[in-house]
């Protein structure tokens, strides 16, 4: 045999072995009994320790399961915040004692309308506010102002409120602990949760069209040593830690967590928990894993008298530009602020949204008309820092303005269906696929029969590559499978066709071979690079299932080309070597 | 074994004529009839639908009458599956769960019942309809606003929030949530039938908005792909093949949608999953046969192009019916499993299949051919009138 042959059967058995390899999670994972393998432990337990984690993944169609889009109501956050605005602009006036008349915010064109008594009045009014109220475009005549938000400030308001509630869904959706949840923003004013498994349709969409409930409360620190001793003995997997400032109770499970403190705070006190930081030294994290907190139980700020939440840079050259929250309240939780804050210098004040505690930073003086800061700690470098900034200010956002959230579409897919269609799927894909087998080893006998070992190669690798991108299997993306290799063999007929022309004209058989896979190498390509440019306008286009019929149609014709002309050609090269008197199987 | 013998000859450009007539009649009709016969699912016209299996035989008149009782007129009920399954699907057109009589109800039960609050607003987003907003001057008790909800007849979520507080900054703001059109749906049938009688396998409810963008984004991706495919054949082939390529593939994709047409089935996602595939797989067609022209007309063997083409159509004839062969043979375990969407899949595939394999014989290269005609009668007027330069040839070459 020529030397490239050598070459090429390496390439092959290169990528066979590399499909063989990267099958072993899926085939594991379809071993298992349907109850147990989406634990994770279980399947990691069943794998070998040397294969791939990555595998596929069963389609909420075919395993059950809630899929809902919701749609966050921007628009409507948009009218609240002018509304609020124009609260805040009052107090603007009020507090530097400029004299202003009415102050009227209208929600339909989203502008606010001040007037006054007096040209000097408005002259004094707009120069101090102008600068303040930056984010806003002002257009005035004679004794009035009126004011709208530039447009660069309503996109960043409205991305800012996607990606809130997006943070306070995937809050929720951590604290439930479902397994492998996706949530994704999708279009402007949309996200995505996948809830694999979950049967309960109304219990997530109440979950996560709730309000974010924000609140302020003090860190017992003195208190909690007494609490956790009384705890006793901890049950298995949970541990005791100490943050320098409180004892604390840490495990990996959050629910069992949550369970074990139930109703176990003493008077006046409340357990709350959190999410530890487990990154290390280079800020990769580790395994999740929460932690509680000991709180009193006194809600002393609740998160709707809070305005607004904003990152901000410390310009004073001493802060070295380094990022802070900005926070402000309104004229009753200012004062609720002053009085917590000036009651407890020196403790540390949680801020809790959902029953979660997110940061806990200590009061350094009484803080009086409304405005407060929180810098962060300096152990981090100015990107964590920045980012550990902006999820506060998100965290603080979700209680101060939430965005309505509507639910724009629901799927909901019962455990009994799923098995039917697995069952009913397997069928269809094993009955035609063993139909085109054999129809293609009758027709072109010998060449037939290795099309068809090309045709199980491409099955495997269209599977392995799906593994490999941990993807979806979807009930169209069965059907799509099937389709692919139904369509896939046109590479090999094609070139049988060839084969069968050249043998005609009185080709020898390794002539044959090479005219034939030549020729027919061209509209190979032609006829399946349009049919790929289909599937990718597909990919585009889809949504959930249907991107999963694209990608296997994509992955399966371009595994065909391959399987087609590198693979039959290979075993036919071997075949028909130009010994005299060999004849072509075609 | 050779289903097409070496050396057929048919003469499929004689019949053009005719043939072409019979498809652009074809087109017409499935295109005139689109609008009035395509059964949009939930996915593009909104609404609920819910597939239930009983442990008892139900019939569907019962389960219509239920779910008609519950103030969902003109819901579709349809027996799914094998008989003994007792197994349905449920359909609820309305996207809203409010209609505007409840929602004007409310307002004049508000402004009647809730004096002293100052002027009450009631707000109802149609592409969200399941909530609705209420402002007014003075805080109102939310017991107050759910017992106004009531009263004007207006059913408000069974679990987790009924009322929302959202007063901010000193407006006094409220959202009611009422049921869910999803929820509502199921648990007319739960409450109907028994928790235990009736199996929910499926709800999909799909809003108003989102209906509306996916059937946009369909309409735009099936143009896209069109254009796409077209683009290359023009820069892989000659300009004087795209319109026949064109024509096929508004063929193919017209007579795939004349299934739904026909047999009223449901047009969803999955369909346009189908009609992209098809116009690849047209594609796919249609070129095998055109690279095959462009070999022979390679050759220069002084034929005209008429015979150039048909004798490419013999030649690909056997590739043609073997691949569309393999592929409907592919999609028959899936007629004979499956049920719903992935049938519907299959049997629209296996039309479009058909359709491909014929568009590519006998509309490609006729419109080929007519092309090169009108083009050869329009340079040759040309020579006639001005005269001088010598123009190429068109039906000598094609690369």
């Amino acid at each position: 045999m020529e030397r490239s042959w050598y070459v090429r059967l390496g390439l092959v058995l290169a990528v066979v072995v590399t499909t063989i390899y990267l099958l072993i999670p899926t085939v594991v994972y379809f071993t298992l009994p349907a109850d147990v393998r989406n634990d994770k432990e279980t399947f990691e337990e069943a794998l070998p320790s040397w294969a791939p984690k990555k595998r596929i993944n069963l389609g909420l169609d075919l395993q059950g399961g809630v899929h809902l889009v919701l749609g966050v109501d921007l628009d409507k956050a948009m009218k609240d915040k002018v509304v609020r605005r124009a609260d805040e602009i009052r107090s603007f006036a009020n507090e530097r004692s400029l004299a202003v008349g009415s102050i009227q915010a209208n929600r339909a064109t989203e502008v606010i309308e001040v007037s006054f008594a007096s040209t000097a009045d408005a002259d004094a009014f707009r120069a101090a506010a102008d600068d303040y109220f930056g984010d806003m475009r002002r257009v005035s005549g004679g004794t009035t102002s009126r004011y709208a938000f530039t447009s660069d400030y309503v996109k960043q308001f409205k991305e800012g409120a996607i990606d809130q509630a997006l943070r306070t869904i995937r809050n929720r959706i951590d604290k439930w602990g479902v397994s492998e949840p996706t949530i994704t923003k999708r279009g402007a004013d949309g996200i995505l949760v996948q809830l694999p498994g979950v049967k309960d349709p109304d219990k997530a969409k109440d979950l996560l069209g709730r309000t974010a409930q924000l609140e302020f409360k003090i860190v017992a620190d003195s208190e909690a040593p007494a609490l956790i001793d009384s705890l006793g003995t901890l049950p298995e997997g949970f541990t005791k830690g100490h943050d320098g400032n409180q004892p604390y109770i840490q495990a990996a499970d959050l629910n069992a967590l949550e369970a074990f403190v139930e109703g176990k705070a003493t008077e006046g006190l409340s357990f709350a928990t959190g999410k530890l930081d487990t990154r290390d030294v280079t800020g990769v994290p580790g395994a999740a894993s929460y932690r509680t907190y000991v709180l009193r139980s006194k809600v002393e700020v609740s998160g709707d008298k809070l305005t607004d939440a904003r990152v901000s840079l410390d310009q004073s050259g001493l802060g070295g530009g380094r990022p802070f929250v900005s926070l402000s309240f309104d004229p009753e939780g200012a004062r609720q602020f002053e009085e917590v804050t000036g009651d407890n210098i020196g403790k540390r004040l949680a801020i809790v949204l959902d029953g979660n505690v997110d940061s806990a930073p200590v009061i350094q003086s009484k803080i009086a008309g409304g405005n407060a800061q929180i810098t962060l700690g300096n152990q981090r470098n100015y990107n964590q820092m920045l980012e550990e900034a902006n999820e506060l200010s998100l965290v603080l956002r979700s209680g101060a303005l939430p965005a309505p959230v509507s639910v724009f579409e629901e799927r909901t897919v019962g455990a009994s269906l799923g098995p039917e269609l697995i069952r009913s799927g397997s069928l269809a894909v094993g009955l035609g696929l063993l139909l085109v087998v054999l129809f293609m080893g009758i027709y072109y006998k010998k060449a037939g029969w290795v099309a068809d070992l090309a045709l199980v190669l491409n099955a495997a690798i269209i599977l392995a590559v799906l593994s490999t991108f941990g993807a979806t299997l979807t009930l169209p993306g069965i059907a799509g499978f099937i389709l692919t290799l139904g369509m896939a063999v046109d590479a090999n007929v094609l070139i049988a066709e060839r084969m069968r022309e050249e043998v005609r004209n009185g080709k020898t058989a390794k002539v044959a071979v090479r005219e034939g896979y030549g020729k027919a190498f061209t509209t190979i390509l032609d006829g399946n690079l349009t049919t790929l440019a289909a599937g990718f306008v597909l990919l585009q286009y889809g949504t959930g299932p249907i991107r999963g019929f694209a990608v296997t149609l994509i992955i399966g014709l371009s595994a065909s080309m391959f399987t087609a002309i590198v693979v039959t050609r290979l075993i036919k090269d071997r075949m028909y070597r130009g010994r005299p008197g060999e004849t072509i199987s075609v | 074994m050779e289903l097409i013998k070496p050396g057929t000859n048919y003469d499929f450009l004689g019949k053009s004529r005719t043939v072409i007539t019979l498809s652009l009649v074809l087109i017409f009709a499935v295109l005139a009839l689109l609008p009035f016969r395509l059964n949009y699912g939930v996915d593009f016209a909104g609404g609920t639908e819910i597939e239930v299996a009983f442990n008892e035989a139900v019939s569907a008149k019962e389960v219509r009458e239920k779910i008609e009782a519950a103030g969902f007129a003109g819901a579709g009920v349809q027996q799914i599956g094998d008989a003994s399954e007792n197994a349905y699907i449920v359909r609820v057109e309305r996207v809203s769960i409010l209609s505007a009589e409840q929602v004007e109800a409310l307002r004049e039960t508000m402004n009647q019942q809730l004096t002293g609050y100052g002027a009450i607003t009631v707000d109802v987003d149609e592409n969200v309809g399941d909530r609705i907003d209420v402002r007014s001057e003075q805080p109102i008790p939310l017991a107050e606003l759910e017992r106004a909800a009531s009263a004007a007849g207006i059913e408000l979520a069974q679990v987790g929030e009924r009322v929302r507080d959202l007063t901010r900054a000193g407006e006094p703001t409220y959202q009611l949530l009422t049921q869910s059109l999803s929820d509502r749906v199921t648990s007319t049938l739960i409450n109907a039938f028994g928790a235990d009688e009736i199996d929910v396998r499926r709800v999909d409810y799909v809003g108003p908005q989102v209906g509306q963008q996916l059937r946009n984004r369909g309409i735009m991706s099936m143009l896209l792909a069109m254009g796409a495919v077209l683009l290359y054949i023009a820069f892989r082939f000659d300009i004087r093949f795209a319109p026949g390529a064109v024509l096929a593939l508004v063929h193919d994709v017209a007579i795939v949608l004349g299934y739904w047409v026909v047999t009223g089935r449901e047009f969803n996602l999955t369909s346009i999953a189908v009609l992209l595939t098809v116009i690849g797989y047209s594609v796919n067609d249609t070129i095998v046969v055109f690279d095959r022209v462009r070999e022979i007309l390679a050759r220069k063997n002084g034929k005209t192009l008429a015979e150039n083409i048909n004798t490419a159509v013999n030649e690909s004839l056997s590739r043609t019916v073997i691949t569309s062969g393999s592929t409907g043979l592919a999609m028959v375990g899936l007629l004979i499993f499956t049920s719903g969407s992935l049938f519907d899949f299959a049997a629209a595939m296996l039309v479009g299949v058909v359709a491909a394999t014929y568009s590519s014989i006998y509309i490609a290269g006729p419109v080929a051919i007519w092309v090169d005609k009108k083009l050869q009668e329009s340079e040759a007027r040309k020579k006639a009138a001005g005269g001088h330069k010598a123009k190429r040839s068109a039906a000598a070459h094609a690369d």
